[in-house]
């Protein structure tokens, strides 16, 4: 199993990125990642996407993940999406 | 060519003539929107004979119906024909159309969202339905707010929205709201209600309507869209979450955009306030739908599938105010909370000094003297290509740190001025700053942008 996630950006993240989605390897020698260890590497990939980050909601396989908790782990073949708030209408 | 005096003269003749027209033009829509607001007032009173309308009311509400206690066990047969079509629809039928026809439910904004949801929910028989707006409308809104037209431009978007209502559907009792939402009136107005649908432009709104509704037990019916996105939700319904549990810290005010400057597709808002309508029917009605209360769906028009859906957390067990022990017990200061509010749509700022900025006269009168410059542009180039002064060098504003040298290569000579310009004047003074962190010499921003440049100097320019 290849060790890769996907990052799927939406709304106010996407525009920020220029991209929809990436496919991102594990970093060498892990092969699953806490949320607050994917949020610091994703603010390197991405300089415009700090601050949009903080107020987004994260979900693994389109299930929601509540951020400050710990336990939960990216691990390979997961799609992990960025969801900013739309404010709108 | 050079114009003759006597052409010129002519010209200004006609220039003359022309704007008398249009100010006499102008004061005659006015009339004309005094005297059908004074039509859909006396409409009201004879409709609710009973009572008259209290026009100072407290809550400030122009033309509020009182609306009548409904608790109808059957239909009239007006209303089986009319209703045939979702009569017998299975897992709707009578028991549905009754349900929904004996509910009211509250629109809270009159716009992209709420026009197509109010449509539907009013031709659908709600039997009372709430619309707030404080605005009034305007041609730039037709493209998406199709509960207006041409004839209500200037006309309250709230009333406006109640005569298209009523021309649709007079059995839907309607109650037009001209006010702005706030901590003052929310909970008053939202407790009169069965359902609140969301329908406005802001976070800070988003947040005292998320909190009304959690302080007084309402379902919530959450749409939003900008550009090519939209958001739906159910929030504070069946155990399911609240707007604050998925979304506790709100933006920061400089990453929002809002459709005036992130612009949006009209059908994108159409999709969502259509969806918005659905999801408050079947609240209404009672319809089974496991998964009403705890998904956000997310439409994104321009990817492949179109639609996703998010499945939500139950309630947050430390929720500020939805759980057990709530830290927030009354409505707050929401344009504190957010850093901006329902008011200030696009504000101007000011970051530079006078000394920095040159009006558009000036710069009209240097560019007609031929002094050596160079003008940018710092829109994005899909709004460039909209329109754009002759000579000017396009650099969006995000690109421009790395862009540099692209100006210094394009200077006419190592002392000339470089001018910065924008939509309305915010992002070029940004752009002013930026560029003195790398380029010596006189930099200025044009004051007001090409807003201003269209009207104080070019009336032929296009505003958008
Ligand atoms: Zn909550």
């Amino acid at each position: 199993m290849s060790k890769e996630f996907t990052i799927l950006y939406f709304a106010s993240a996407r525009d920020a990125v220029n991209i929809s989605s990436e496919i991102i390897s594990f970093p060498s020698t892990s092969s699953s990642l806490s949320l607050q260890d994917l949020t610091n590497l994703l603010k390197n990939r991405h300089e415009n996407l700090g601050k949009v980050l903080e107020n987004s909601m994260f979900a693994i396989n389109m299930q929601y993940v509540d951020k400050d908790d710990e336990s939960i782990m990216v691990k390979p073949g997961d799609e992990v999406a960025i969801i900013p708030p739309v404010s709108g209408g | 060519m050079i114009p003759s005096q006597t052409d010129k003269n002519e010209y200004e003749k006609l220039f003359e003539l022309c704007s008398k027209l249009r100010d006499e033009n102008e004061q005659l829509k006015n009339r004309v929107k005094q005297l059908e607001s004074q039509l859909i007032c006396l409409h009201s009173l004879t409709k609710v004979n009973s009572k008259p309308i209290n026009v100072h009311s407290d809550l400030n509400v122009k033309s509020e119906t009182t609306s009548k206690l409904r608790n109808d066990n059957k239909l009239s047969l007006e209303e089986y024909l009319r209703y045939g079509r979702q009569l017998i629809l299975p897992g709707f039928g009578i028991s549905g159309q009754l349900k929904i026809k004996n509910k009211s439910i509250l629109i809270v904004g009159a716009g992209g969202l709420g026009a197509p949801a109010a449509i539907y929910l009013a031709a659908a028989g709600v039997g009372n339905l709430g619309i707030i707006d404080y605005d009034s409308v305007e041609s730039s809104n037709l493209q998406r707010q199709i509960i207006h037209n041409e004839s209500r431009i200037g006309l309250s978007k709230a009333q406006s929205a109640k005569m298209t209502i009523q021309g649709l559907n007079p059995l839907c009792e309607c109650v037009a709201y001209d006010l702005l939402l706030d901590s003052s009136n929310a909970l008053d107005i939202i407790k009169k209600y069965d359902i609140v649908v969301d329908a406005t432009d802001n976070a800070a709104t988003r947040y005292l309507i998320n909190d009304a509704c959690v302080l007084t037990g309402k379902p919530l019916v959450s749409g939003s869209a900008l550009r090519m996105d939209g958001q739906l939700a159910v929030y504070n319904y069946r155990g399911g979450p609240c707007y604050r549990c998925i979304f506790s810290k709100p933006p920061p005010p400089e990453t929002i955009l809002n459709c005036d400057d992130g612009g949006v597709l009209g059908v994108v808002t159409g999709v969502i306030g259509c969806l918005q309508a659905l999801q408050a029917i079947k609240i209404a009605a009672d319809m089974n739908d496991d998964g009403i209360s705890q998904s956000l769906l997310i439409f994104s028009a321009n990817s492949n599938p179109l639609f996703r859906s998010i499945k939500l957390r139950s309630k947050k067990p430390d929720c500020v105010i939805c759980s057990n022990n709530p830290t927030i017990t009354t409505l707050q200061d929401y344009v504190q909370f957010c850093g901006s509010g329902a008011l200030d749509k696009s504000p101007s700022v000011k970051l530079l000094g006078d000394d920095e900025r040159v009006d558009p006269k000036s710069y009209h009168a240097l560019r007609a003297k031929g002094i050596p410059h160079i003008l940018v542009d710092v829109r994005e180039p899909v709004q460039f290509d909209i329109c754009n002064l002759p000579g000017s060098l396009n650099i969006p504003l995000n690109e421009l740190s790395k862009k540099v040298d692209l100006i210094q290569q394009s200077l006419p000579s190592s002392v000339a001025p470089v001018y910065v310009i924008c939509r309305r004047g915010n992002d070029s003074q940004l752009a002013v700053q930026t560029l003195r962190k790398t380029l010596q010499g006189e930099i200025k921003d044009v004051v007001g942008g090409l807003y201003r440049w269209a009207k104080d100097v070019d009336h032929e320019f296009p505003i958008y």
